[in-house]
């Protein structure tokens, strides 16, 4: 009862017609469905993920392959992984090549050498990260 | 073509028919973006923050629970989308002293005096929007353009019906208390205006 006297007496019922709205501009809906196109990722602009990390991966990929070449490097007393499995699953004409320690005798990395790797290493994550962080912004 | 209704559209949507949600964004363009004009209170802005708010609806169409009605979840984007950007401003837009046109300048756009008079209160509201607080404009619009309940409203803004019933009644007081000035100094132009046109038979 109370609320239909304050209507009676509210004057913005005089100057409000809820008929007479602001009405969305020419052109919204195609805008708004084109931005949701592309957001679903069937516009051309969406880079799919593994294409936009395609360069990383790769270089990750390689990384891991040497670091795993290294490891099962064969040593000289035949000990190796890889020798192991060669004679237990007995593939015949295995042959892999022995590193020559000698050719790296009297070859040394100065100090600084393993402090920029791992500055250059450090610098790396920090671009991909930033890289990410900006991507996700635009 | 009929409308079958705002679930029907989601659940085509949430099933990979992309062109459905156009469907959804047809029905409710006009009265989100009323609501973000009204808060936002210029035309580049709202057009800005609905399709924001419709693209945001999109991302979290899933997480709709069908709860509450698809446009109460709808407005509510809206609503906190068009508040963040006013509060996020760098340059608040510029609120004159006095509502700056009268009933005559309406009346050069239009010969039609009813649609000069509908054209004139359309424009002091705005005006009058424009001097209150961000959360009020929105109150303010719910109420009167979508003529929401106090519980829809509360659902919208996330105040509490309590508060809500505070604020809609502070709004419509300095609503009123504007557009009555407003009024006053137009009565006096016109007067003005009138005893002006009189000729002079001295």
């Amino acid at each position: 009862m109370n609320n239909q006297k304050n209507h009676e007496k509210d004057i913005l019922k005089e100057y409000i017609d809820p008929e007479r709205i602001e009405k969305a501009p020419e052109g919204f809906l195609l805008k708004t469905m084109a931005r949701v196109r592309i957001e679903a990722g069937t516009g051309p602009v969406k880079e799919r993920l593994l294409i936009r990390n395609l360069v990383p991966a790769l270089a990750v990929l390689i990384t891991i392959s040497l670091v795993a070449f290294v490891i099962l490097l064969p040593d000289t007393n035949g000990t190796s992984l890889i020798r192991a499995i060669a004679e237990k699953t007995g593939i015949a004409g295995v042959s892999l090549p022995q590193l020559n320690m000698d050719l790296l005798s009297g070859f040394s990395f100065p100090s600084i050498v393993s402090y920029l790797l791992i500055g250059i290493f450090m610098l790396m994550l920090f671009d991909r990260v930033l890289s990410i962080f900006f991507r996700r912004n635009a | 073509m009929e409308y079958k209704g705002d679930i029907y559209y989601i659940d085509l949507v949430l099933r990979g028919n992309l062109n459905a949600f156009s469907f959804i964004i047809d029905r409710h363009k006009d009265r989100m973006f009323n609501l973000a004009f009204r808060i936002c209170g210029n035309r580049e802005e709202a057009e800005e923050v609905a399709q924001d708010a419709f693209l945001k609806a999109f991302r979290s169409l899933k997480s709709f629970r069908k709860k509450s009605t698809f446009s109460t979840w709808l407005y509510r984007i809206v609503y906190n989308t068009s508040i963040s950007l006013v509060r996020s401003r760098k340059n608040k837009l510029l609120s004159l002293e006095d509502f700056p046109a009268d009933m005559i300048d309406f009346m050069r756009i239009t010969p039609d005096e009813d649609e000069a008079e509908r054209e004139y209160k359309n424009s002091l509201v705005n005006f009058a929007l424009q001097k209150i607080g961000d959360e009020e404009r929105g109150i303010i619009t719910l109420h009167y353009y979508d003529e929401l309940s106090i519980e829809e409203m509360s659902a919208v803004t996330g105040i509490s019906r309590a508060n809500i019933r505070v604020k809609l009644f502070r709004a419509r007081q300095k609503m009123t208390e504007i557009i009555r000035t407003s009024e006053k100094k137009e009565n006096f132009r016109q007067s003005t205006l009138h005893t002006s046109n009189f000729p002079n038979h001295e």
